[in-house]
């Protein structure tokens, strides 16, 4: 049996892969433009590039390796509207009309937000890999090309950092436990 | 893990993760395909001394996978078993029973996408009586630390159903709440399970499922 037409491999990896990525660009754009247009040029480099697209749970990590660094473009103004994505940027607009017409958020979530948007960049990637993405520190390393150590490190200090910042922000932090408590105090 | 909770607080605040893989998404692929020259396809093996090596190895390789069908699942390699959720193959279903109703969301997904399940899964405090019930959310958004769902149905069973708890109860505390899922469910719906509150706690789980979501 030969290899798999590109085509075909194309579509496996785009469908089995899309909704993760939807949800990696969305979660890290302000606008449903900017999530439509990461994702067409996400997906086309993958398209370009398919024989360097790893195979099964990687070629996830692969992608958000590639979206990140197009939302970086992106951020310095170097991305441009890709012409394939027009119906999705729709589709995209109306669901986020749909999503802020509901419910306020909450006074501590906002705290907690709040708390986190004053980290630094690098320290909301780490944490938002692991919480939102549901990554491991071996495949957080492989999204940002470091180690292991590096990323077990640099993740502890993260925490920490959050964990200061939401007592600045008075947030009770007993509610969610003793062990947000101890990681303010310092304690490992 | 000593820093779950900071990890469950970043959680709560994760932005929703949109609605999947819709016909524009589609669209996208079908048109990234077509406009864009189909990749030049590189040799596997352009040494010729590393074609030989390749060679060789398959009949390794073969065994290799042979040996993983073949050795009791206890020494087979594979994933790590999961901690937050007990799926078990019932026929043509996943029994997904929760063994951390407290782990969230992103823990749950990980975890069902390890079984190539797409649906988003949500435990939430309910009243005693909605205690294992699931409800599928229909524009459901995620404002701050919960779900604003705009409707909701009871599933019809055919695909998903709440978990068939008889074959895990040996006392009554052990009975877990979860739900029972098709084995090749494509659908990206969103998933509320009720569990017990804590005391104290506010009823997020449809008072009763045929009601208007409040």
């Amino acid at each position: 049996m030969g290899p798999p037409d590109p085509r075909e491999r194309f579509e496996e990896m785009y469908t089995a892969n899309y909704a993760d990525l939807l949800g990696y660009v969305r979660r890290r754009t302000e606008s449903a433009d900017d999530a439509a247009d990461a994702l067409a040029e996400t997906f086309t480099t993958a398209w370009r590039r398919l024989d360097d697209v790893p195979e099964g749970e990687q070629a996830r990590l692969w992608l958000y390796g590639v979206a990140r660094k197009v939302l970086s473009n992106q951020r310095r103004g170097e991305s441009r509207r890709s012409a394939l994505a027009g119906r999705l940027r729709d589709e995209l607009g109306a669901w986020d009309a749909g999503a802020w017409d509901e419910a306020m958020p909450q006074q501590d979530t906002g705290a907690i937000r709040a708390a986190f948007q004053r980290l630094g960049a690098d320290d909301r990637e780490l944490l938002s890999l692991v919480s939102w993405e549901g990554l491991d520190t071996a495949q957080v390393a492989t999204v940002l090309g470091c180690s292991r150590g590096a990323v077990r490190v640099r993740l502890h200090r993260a925490r920490k950092r959050l964990a200061r910042e939401l007592h600045a922000a008075e947030l009770d932090l007993t509610r969610y436990g003793p062990r947000a408590t101890a990681l303010v105090k310092g304690q490992p | 893990m000593r820093t779950d909770d900071i990890d469950r607080l970043v959680a709560s605040i994760a932005p929703d993760a949109g609605p999947g893989l819709t016909p524009g998404a589609r669209e996208l692929m079908a048109g990234i395909a077509a406009t864009h020259p189909a990749p030049a396809r590189r040799r596997p093996f352009p040494v010729p001394g590393l074609r030989k090596i390749h060679r060789a190895l398959v009949p390794l390789a073969l065994a290799a996978v042979l040996l993983t069908w073949t050795l009791p699942a206890e020494v087979a390699f594979g994933p790590r078993p999961a901690n937050a959720l007990e799926i078990r193959r019932a026929g043509v279903f996943f029994a997904i029973a929760v063994r951390d109703v407290y782990a969230g969301r992103e823990s749950y997904r990980r975890e069902l996408t390890e079984v190539g399940l797409r649906i988003s899964m949500v435990v939430v405090p309910g009243a005693p009586g909605a205690v294992g019930q699931i409800v599928v959310v229909h524009g459901g958004r995620l404002s701050a630390n919960r779900y604003a769902p705009t409707t909701w149905t009871v599933p019809d069973g055919y695909d998903i159903a709440p978990l068939v708890t008889s074959a895990y109860c040996v006392r009554e505390e052990d009975c877990p709440i979860g739900l029972r899922i098709r084995a090749g469910h494509r659908g990206t719906e969103t998933v509320w399970v009720a569990r017990e509150a804590r005391p104290g706690e506010a009823y997020l789980f449809p008072r009763t499922v045929s009601a208007p979501p409040r």
